[in-house]
């Protein structure tokens, strides 16, 4: 706890960045703020003058917010605000609008040329539960946008990577259906006496370099996740850290 | 400023860094030693409001001019602590000169005026 606990809170308000980036500088301040409250103590003022001067000179003006807040957006939600900051001309958009237009008739057009869900395989169905995660996702966000006047837009806009870490899944786990389904069905070529002359050289190459494929996608796939699990852990344990220098005594 | 030249168009904040370089060339230092220092080497002229002083850390940490280390306190509280690295090093002593430059013409162009 920290007697600065009021002006840390503001300052926590104003700074919007992800954790741990926002819990490590509010940290910092806090220990700079301590020591300067010492600093003005051992030079004889008194307690409520030496916290005065110390609230004074820690604040933090809109110029060096946004500052702070440049620097340490990453790349990509760098990317992010650029795109999103750019105000598209109306040709632009339509010809966005033609592109999806095309790209959706063309997949309709196949989907019900065929029965899609029995031709394809297992791996179809977790792709469609994370796409249908994306769509419930979307539809809450949409209702939230239209319900509350007072949203803040700031959480609204950094929530939506999610949809763009849903498409990244979705593409993975299709792309590692891909490889497993490959090869096993090399397998099942070679295991049939008949038809193991039908995979010849290029069918023994494509057998291994899809057991490649899928053991690499498989010990990448694991590695993320652990990958998620721990930074979620370090931010939780670093947002809990400055939680209690922000508790009001 | 993270060239070695004066950047005309960034003056404020290419002054800010180079003072902060400069302090940190003397030695690590905490954040709020460094705007003291500032405060105590000018004789009271440069005042900088503690606040400001942490993106220019920051970017200049980002940047590799600067490495910030945490230290743990008795009181358990911990605090971030900055130095110089040796591309920070390097840079101060060309950023010297190139400052000293800058003031030599800048005077040059007021001793007109006042004559």
């Amino acid at each position: 706890m920290t007697r600065f606990a009021p002006l840390l809170q503001q300052a926590s308000a104003r700074l919007d960045l992800p954790q741990p980036t926002k819990s490590r500088i509010l940290m910092e301040m806090a220990g700079d703020l301590d020591d300067l409250f010492q600093h003005h103590m051992a030079q004889g003022l008194d307690e409520a003058e030496a916290a005065r001067l110390a609230e004074e000179a820690f604040a933090l003006d809109e110029d060096s917010l946004k500052y702070l807040m440049k620097i340490h957006r990453s790349a990509v939600e760098r990317f992010g605000d650029a795109l999103a900051g750019q105000a598209a001309t109306w040709w632009e958009k339509m010809l966005l609008l033609l592109l999806v237009g095309f790209v959706l008739l063309l997949a309709m057009g196949a989907a019900f040329q065929q029965d899609l869900l029995s031709s394809a395989t297992v791996f179809l169905w977790p792709v469609l539960g994370l796409a249908v995660i994306a769509f419930a996702f979307v539809v809450v966000k949409l209702g939230r946008l239209v319900r509350r006047r007072d949203l803040d837009l700031r959480r609204f806009r950094r929530g939506l990577w999610w949809l763009l870490f849903l498409a990244l899944a979705m593409l993975t786990t299709g792309f590692f259906g891909l490889t497993l389904e490959f090869c096993r069905h090399m397998y099942r070529l070679g295991q049939a006496p008949v038809l193991e002359d039908m995979r010849g050289p290029t069918g023994y190459w494509l057998e291994r370099v899809a057991v490649t494929m899928n053991i690499t996608m498989l010990t990448a796939i694991l590695t993320a996740i652990v990958w998620f699990l721990l930074i979620n852990l370090a931010a939780r344990l670093e947002k809990r850290r400055a939680a209690e220098l922000l508790e009001v005594s | 400023m993270t060239s070695p030249t004066v950047e005309i168009h960034n003056l404020t904040r290419s002054c800010n860094e180079a003072l902060i370089l400069a302090v940190l060339a003397t030695g690590p230092h905490h954040g709020y030693q460094l705007a003291l220092a500032l405060e105590e080497k000018s004789g009271g002229d440069f005042r900088f409001p503690h606040g400001t002083l942490y993106p220019i850390l920051h970017r200049l940490e980002t940047d590799g001019l600067i490495s910030g280390a945490w230290q743990e306190t008795t009181s358990k509280r911990k605090r971030k602590r900055y130095a110089l690295t040796p591309a920070g090093r390097r840079l101060v002593t060309r950023q010297a000169a190139a400052w000293h430059r800058f003031f030599d013409r800048f005077f040059a162009i007021l001793k007109e005026v006042e004559s």
